[in-house]
């Protein structure tokens, strides 16, 4: 019991972390998004928080104010390193672990041929039918926004997915961060071929 | 145990009798009567796969294109609206025949020998991975009667098929719309989970997409006859396979664009059933090379010098290179250096044979 649950709360950590790392990541060079210990998780999934009550302040804020926040987000304070730490509920921990155990991944189109794969071969179908059924599954059970971000996120940065996951995925993300900031993401968060196709996808 | 009267038992039974016969009457009036379509099928086409594309072009008279960057109107060079894309369709689709369709002797005729044909030009055929000796392939769709008009013209041939039910149909042109169809096709959207049902309209999109992109492989001339595909490069899920397209405006640009214009349409459809539509959508937009290298290879590198050199020979002695074919591509390219061609919008005029039907 006790195992499960640090196993289930490593894995939030991980969601929040890989978001963290992405909404910081806007205008450097793409890196591999990797695990960190939970430490650097926690002080991350802080900054992270405290991103997204600074960018909720600017909305309303005056100019005075702005800098005021933007300096306390370079700073956070012994004081709220408590605050705020999302772990995602059970079912979408369970959710996300079957769909990235399971969804097939492009070595399944080894021995293929060409008239296997002129139309969307049966392994991407399968490939993008998890994915609808995660999409399925956020919409009737919606999550707090870094939940959701961070599932598509880690979702895009797989170099073994098909192309079409990574891009709708990327296209996902794209959607919640301008929803949430106002802006659009930088192309530099995902690879060249991903952050291109992501354009063309009808949401 | 009830015990009815006469007159309730004549009453229940009467009812019995009117919600049978309701029923068999509402089912037959449902069904698409295959006479009226404007797509004709062969006779040996199996039933079930014929009333599914039935209601797929059912379907299509009810979409509406959505279209607000002009992509639509541009690429299919017609109104993005029901009925344009419809005629879209049936200019390039008049014939369905089953998997089991064989080319041989037996249907394929020769209606004229060494003809000469109007444009002689043939396009690039790439090869990708060959076929392994005993392997199964699923058949989704192809255009039949594009591959025998090219086929035909290889050999200075024109040739007609034997359509069971349909007659003979001369191939004079890649416009012929002699579609084969397979299993592969009717595929539902969400196989694993069963949660959509194999003729709702999600899915009469996703094959509809199909239906688009092979008509495609109805147009062009020359260079750009059938609109071939072309291999993946590096780097693309498909790499090594002939399942890309190295124009703007090929059969997977056809496919993706419709799903992308009609994916409102989908106002009954499940949340998964439009993610998995988009999954379609993004396959084929990955397959489009926006660019890619002019020379594959040393021997691809020489011959294309050679045919750069002669184009430069028909520039030095006044006369416009770009009236050949084989020059349009490469008035730009420099005779031995590696250069990177970018894709472009390939001319889609249908060619002809030049004979009469």
């Amino acid at each position: 019991m006790i195992k499960k649950s640090i196993v289930s709360s490593a894995l939030g950590i991980g969601l929040i972390t890989i978001t963290a790392l992405f909404l910081f990541k806007d205008g450097n060079t793409n890196n591999d998004v990797g695990s960190t210990s939970t430490s650097e998780s926690v002080r991350k999934s802080q900054k992270l928080m405290n991103l997204i009550k600074v960018q909720e302040q600017e909305t309303t804020a005056t100019d005075k104010t702005k800098k005021e926040a933007a300096t306390h987000i370079q700073q956070p304070t012994q004081a709220n390193s408590h605050a705020v730490l999302i772990t995602p509920d059970s079912q979408v921990l369970e959710k996300s672990q079957n769909f990235f155990a399971k969804i097939p991944r492009i070595h399944a189109l080894e021995g293929k041929t060409n008239a296997d794969v002129h139309d969307i071969p049966a392994e991407a179908l399968e490939a993008g039918e998890y994915l609808a059924h995660m999409r399925e599954f956020f919409v009737q059970n919606p999550q707090p926004l870094v939940v959701e971000t961070g599932f598509y996120l880690e979702c895009s940065q797989q170099k073994d997915f098909f192309e079409s996951v990574k891009a709708i995925c990327a296209a996902r993300v794209g959607e919640l961060y301008t929803k949430k900031t106002g802006r659009k993401i930088s192309p530099l968060v995902f690879d060249k071929r991903t952050a291109v196709l992501k354009e063309k996808i009808t949401l | 145990m009830l015990n009815f009267n006469p007159l309730t038992k004549s009453v229940l039974a009467a009812f019995l009798i009117t919600a049978v016969a309701g029923s068999v009457w509402a089912g037959k009036k449902d069904k698409i009567d295959p006479k009226k379509s404007r797509i004709k099928f062969a006779d040996t086409i199996d039933r079930g796969q014929r009333d599914l594309m039935l209601q797929d072009l059912e379907a299509l008279k009810s979409l509406s294109f959505y279209d607000p960057q002009g992509k639509v109107s541009s690429l299919f060079k017609v109104l993005p609206e029901t009925n344009s894309m419809q005629e879209w369709l049936y200019a390039r689709s008049k014939y369905i025949v089953p998997e089991s369709f064989k080319t041989d002797q037996n249907t394929v005729k020769v209606i004229k020998e060494h003809h000469i044909f109007t444009n002689p030009a043939l396009p690039t055929l790439e090869k990708g991975r060959s076929v392994e000796p005993g392997a199964t392939i699923q058949v989704v769709m192809s255009n039949l009667g594009a591959g025998m008009y090219l086929g035909g013209k290889m050999q200075n041939a024109v040739f007609a098929l034997k359509i069971p039910g349909q007659g003979e149909v001369p191939i004079t042109s890649p416009r012929a719309g002699i579609f084969q169809v397979g299993a592969g096709l009717f595929q539902p959207l969400l196989k694993k989970s069963g949660g959509t049902s194999i003729d709702g309209l999600a899915n009469s999109l996703s094959r509809l997409s199909v239906y688009f992109h092979e008509a495609r492989h109805s147009d062009g001339n020359g260079t750009s006859l059938l609109f071939p595909h072309a291999v993946c490069p590096e780097g693309s899920d498909y790499s090594g396979y002939n399942a890309c397209d190295k124009n703007l405006n090929g059969p997977y640009t056809i496919g993706a664009e419709f799903t992308g214009a009609t994916l409102h349409n989908c106002t009954s459809c499940s949340e998964a059933e439009k993610e998995a539509l988009r999954n379609r959508q993004a396959d084929a937009y990955s397959r489009v090379i926006a660019e890619y290298d002019l020379f594959v290879s040393d021997s691809d590198r020489m011959a294309t010098d050679s045919i750069i050199n002669s184009c430069k020979v028909f520039a030095d002695m006044g006369i416009d290179p770009n009236q050949y074919d084989f020059c349009k591509n490469y008035n730009t390219a420099t005779a031995g250096t590696n250069t990177k061609q970018k894709a472009t919008a390939w001319d889609d005029n249908p060619e002809t044979a030049g004979i009469n039907d």
